[in-house]
């Protein structure tokens, strides 16, 4: 159990670190690794798909948080907001945003986690 | 038991896998593909992509760059308007650049594109016909002339032209992935910058200002009327007149008329006219170009230090074009050490237009200047006779045209090759127009070319440049001479007290003496270029070209109406055709003549003007009529009206009713007066507002008669404007639902709208409730039906420069400094200046040293080498 739980620990932290360090390229599907890498360590799924959620979500909060507090965005995703949905709901497109990252983290976890037993069952069998 | 466990284990590991890899590979498909007609949302909106990776809030900075001569500092102060100390004129012109670049691209850009036929390429087929006018147009083709010419001899300008090009290469290849959001939207990249693109943009500017469609609206109202009743409405001497210069030539009190009496005979060219009309007005930019004559327009004056309270002359200048965000210009501070052989180093303030280097209209330590458009006839029509698709008639031959091919690229279609054709006088306009037009009105052997001033070399830059470094008169008047295309009535001031005001730019001389009895000559109207009428055979001198310099009356002010009076036309040159009707000129000479003791404040009040001479000439007459008419028993739902106008002072506040049942009565005043003559004459446009002015001195006036039925119903002048009045009251009470009309309030109706350059209402300002009209010193022009009406120009700037210490100036722009909506300086001296009728003050006196206001320190170095 204890294991889990740190493996749970040292999968969010490497899907938060390959998110930081794939958003430098600009090319958003490459998160979907960030969360597979962190589930991969995982042997329970849904450790694993926890893992890429936390991970995956965690650094879209902060990347959010930076992007508006710091760099003053948040007017940028009010006019998108305005010209999708209506006046006043550039909240709900980062809201939305958030919840795609946390969505995307805890597929990639999945797969990662997932995919890893199901390899080892095959490596075992062939072994 | 174990084996079923380790099965049961696999089978949840397989569905598991199984459906995050179904629901991973359909989020990857959903947010990678396009939709409703915007980018893959995952491109737009996920961290690390499209909009997180825009320019954000321009921050200190150090930046060592390769090939600069010296350190350069850039302040940019609390409107973000940036300072820049150079010490020499290339590190000044790379780092202007460099700004122009990060604040503006986009729309540097955009219009680039829009004059080198490049808009097809990003946006697809829907622009390709104003690719193929503008190509037609040869704003490019001369852009590249005038470069290759510039290089050859001018080479003093060629490096400070070529180091702005740096600049904005050098942010733009430094900040590939900080694309603007605009690009992000509509999913294209920038190229690089070139010194043809900054010619491109001159080009544009002339464009503007002087390509116009006036000729085929006159021919074809002329050949509707006939000759003599066209000068009666038309004529080219219009009524009340202050001539921007004054004392060289009187203007007569009413219009000359000279008519031949002779008219245009039946003929297939009011037809091929027409056609052409019709076929231009479908093309959105020409449409917007023809609509925007209502808004276009400009303010500057000058006081001599005779009429000031400090004894120095102050010069004002407003230029009115279209409210656009990013606005027109950009505003800067110019800075440079080097001193060059002739004026003095660079130290200007004022407008630059993003694109170009330079500043535009500002002032340096000596001088200051400012513009208005004069209206100068610098563009021709011409129709032939085509032979066949490679000769036309010329002169009793058949003659090649001249062509360029070009290869137009089209964003998800195919290429399109183009063609343009050219007669000896200038590219033929109706090539590409043949499918829009309606085939009653198409004449096939009838094409028309259009020769334009700025269809050759020009050096408005080199003017530029040294209207930057002048120190004097003298040195003012040599740059002038450069100025070229784009013809400006030039106001001038200098610390040394002196006032001045020269129409400047070039102005055809044409040949009509082969032209018929019945055409009007002087560029009015297109002429038969296959009989070689109205060939250009010179152009006014320089010295030739009408100007003032310190004038007994102690002022000059251009408000775009007539230059000069009507002897200068007939027993010189002929200048204009096209100029505004003059109340904007009526009110700022009422102002200026009449105040002593000038301040910098008394301006501000005076540029802000929302006192309507238009008003003033017509609402006296109309309350007479009323008071004859009626007497002491003027009906109760008039009475009422006519009480809220009685009291008023013509000032067309946004909260007042009395400009609201003004502006209505006049419409109607006007349409009650004109419409019947333009159905039944077939005119394309109605008669200039101050025509009716002019009317209203004959109470039966003929063109007050109703012909709408065919035959003529006697109306007199009161007549028309009770009958006016009446559907005045009755219209406003239809739209504001009451009868109360101290409720129709003008702000209700009309209002101002800045409009982002893509039209996104989103990205844009308004529309809210405005105050002024079209012919106000504070312009804001807009029709107004029942929904309203919203003014979509104005003023584009506005400056105020004190020549006894150039550190009072005081200045403000419609927009920001920014071209990112999401950033604070896209709109701040909008919002928080111009529409509250402020200024800013410029930090002309202030060095990098002992700046006091700064938002933030951008600093250059260099590190050796070449770029």
């Amino acid at each position: 159990m204890e294991i889990e739980k740190r493996n749970l620990l040292i999968g969010t932290l490497i899907a938060l670190i390959l998110a930081a360090l794939l958003s430098l390229i600009p090319l958003w599907q490459l998160v979907f690794i960030a969360g597979f890498l962190g589930g991969l360590i995982n042997k329970k799924v849904l450790y694993g798909a926890l893992s890429g959620a936390l991970g995956v979500g965690s650094f879209w909060i902060l990347y959010i948080i930076d992007g508006i507090f710091f760099k003053g965005l948040y007017n940028l995703f009010d006019i998108f907001g305005r010209l999708l949905i209506g006046s006043g709901f550039g909240w709900l497109i980062l809201l939305l945003i958030i919840l795609l990252g946390i969505l995307f983290g805890f597929l990639g976890g999945t797969l990662g986690s997932s995919g890893r037993n199901l390899f080892m069952q095959y490596y075992n069998k062939r072994t | 038991m174990y084996m079923t466990l380790n099965s049961l284990s696999s089978k949840k590991n397989t569905i598991a896998f199984s459906t995050a890899l179904v629901a991973t590979i359909l989020i990857l498909l959903v947010f990678s593909i396009p939709i409703l007609g915007l980018p893959a949302l995952g491109d737009l909106l996920f961290p690390g992509n499209g909009l997180w990776t825009v320019p954000g809030e321009p921050e200190s900075q150090l930046l060592y760059i390769d090939g600069m001569d010296d350190e350069v500092t850039v302040i940019r102060d609390e409107w973000g308007i940036p300072h820049i100390y150079a010490s020499t004129d290339n590190d000044l012109f790379f780092s202007q650049g460099y700004l122009h670049a990060q604040d503006r691209y986009f729309q540097m850009d955009l219009i680039r594109r829009q004059v080198r036929g490049q808009l097809a390429e990003v946006l697809g087929e829907y622009a390709l016909e104003q690719d193929k006018l503008s190509l037609a147009m040869g704003m490019e083709y001369w852009a590249k002339k005038t470069d290759e010419v510039i290089r050859a001899n001018y080479s003093e300008f060629v490096e400070p032209l070529e180091k702005y090009v740096e600049g904005i290469n050098y942010y733009l290849a430094t900040h590939k992935n900080n694309l603007p959001v605009e690009y992000q939207l509509l999913g294209f990249e920038p190229k690089p910058w070139t010194t043809v693109d900054t010619l491109c943009l001159v080009q544009e500017m002339a464009r503007q200002l002087s390509w116009n469609y006036n000729d085929l609206y006159r021919y074809s109202n002329l050949a509707g009327l006939g000759n003599d009743k066209y000068l009666e409405l038309f004529n080219p001497f219009l009524p009340y007149q202050i001539p921007i210069v004054p004392n060289c030539s009187s203007y007569p009190s009413s219009p000359i008329f000279s008519s031949s009496g002779d008219s245009p005979s039946a003929s297939n060219l009011k037809a091929s006219v027409d056609w052409l009309i019709k076929g231009i007005e479908g093309i959105d930019s020409e449409k917007k170009l023809i609509e925007s004559k209502l808004t276009q327009g400009s303010n500057n004056w000058v006081a001599h230090g005779s009429k000031t309270t400090t004894g120095k002359p102050i010069l004002c200048n407003d230029m009115h074009l279209a409210w656009i965000l990013p606005g027109v210009w950009y505003e800067q501070h110019l800075v440079s050490q080097e001193i060059p052989d002739e004026g003095t180093n660079y130290n200007s303030y004022g407008f630059a237009i993003p694109g170009m280097p330079l500043i535009a209209v500002g002032h340096n330590n000596y001088v200051a200047w400012g513009f208005t458009n004069t209206g100068y006839d610098v563009m021709d029509w011409y129709y032939y006779n085509e032979k066949n698709s490679t000769h036309y008639l010329y002169e009793g031959d058949y003659e090649p045209f001249e062509t360029r091919d070009y290869t137009i690229k089209v964003y998800g279609g195919e290429d399109v090759q183009f063609t343009v054709r050219e007669t000896k006088e200038g590219p033929v306009l109706t090539d590409f127009l043949n499918d829009r037009i309606p085939s009653d009105l198409k004449q096939s052997d009838t094409i028309f070319a259009a020769q334009w001033m700025g269809n050759d070399i020009y050096l408005n830059l080199l003017a530029g440049q040294d209207f930057n470094r002048a120190t004097d008169r003298e040195d003012f008047n040599e740059a002038s001479r450069y100025w070229d295309t784009l013809a400006q009535n030039i106001v001038y001031a200098d610390v040394d007290g002196n006032i001045a005001i020269r129409p400047t730019g070039r102005v055809p001389i044409r040949d009509d003496s082969n032209i018929p009895s019945w055409h009007l000559g002087n560029g009015s109207i297109p002429y038969n270029g296959s009989n070689g009428e109205g060939k250009w055979i010179d152009e006014v001198p320089f010295n030739q070209l009408p100007n003032s310099l310190n004038p007994s009356q102690g002022y000059l002010a251009s408000a775009n109406q007539i230059a000069v009076g009507p002897e200068y036309n007939f027993s010189k040159y002929f200048l204009q055709n096209e100029y505004a009707n003059g109340y904007r000129a009526r009110r700022i000479n009422e102002l200026l003549n009449t105040t002593d003791n000038i301040t910098i404040d008394k301006m501000k009040e005076i540029q802000l003007d929302i006192n309507s001479s238009v008003a003033k000439a017509f609402i006296p007459t109309l309350l007479d009529v009323i008071e004859y008419t009626y007497g002491t028993s003027i009906p109760e739902g008039l009475n009422q009206a006519y009480n809220v106008l009685k009291d008023w002072k013509y000032v067309m506040d946004k909260d007042m009713a009395a400009p609201t049942i003004y502006r209505k009565w006049r419409d109607f005043f006007y349409d009650l007066t004109f419409d019947d003559d333009i159905d039944y004459y077939n005119l394309s446009r109605g008669p200039q507002l101050v025509m009716l002015e002019y009317l209203m001195n004959n109470q039966t006036s003929h063109w007050f008669n109703n012909i709408s039925t065919g035959t003529p119903i006697q109306m007199t002048r009161n007549q028309t404007m009770l009958l006016a009045f009446n559907n005045t009251i009755d219209w406003l009470e239809n739209v504001y639902s009451t009868d109360d009309p101290t409720k129709w309030t003008w702000g209700t109706l009309h209002k101002v709208k800045f409009s982002h350059l893509s039209g996104l209402n989103i990205l844009s300002v308004g529309p809210l409730p405005g105050s002024g009209e079209g012919y106000t010193v504070n312009p804001a022009g807009a029709y107004i039906d029942e929904d309203g009406g919203v003014a979509q120009g104005g003023a584009s700037e506005r400056l105020i420069v004190d020549l006894s210490d150039m550190g009072n100036s005081i200045s403000v722009i419609p927009s920001g400094e920014s071209g990112h909506p999401h950033l604070k300086h896209y709109t701040d001296q909008l919002t928080e200046l111009f529409l509250k009728g402020k200024y800013h003050r410029q930090y002309f006196d202030y060095t990098a040293s002992n700046f006091p206001s700064i938002e933030s320190i951008l600093i250059f170095k260099p590190t050796g080498g070449g770029f």
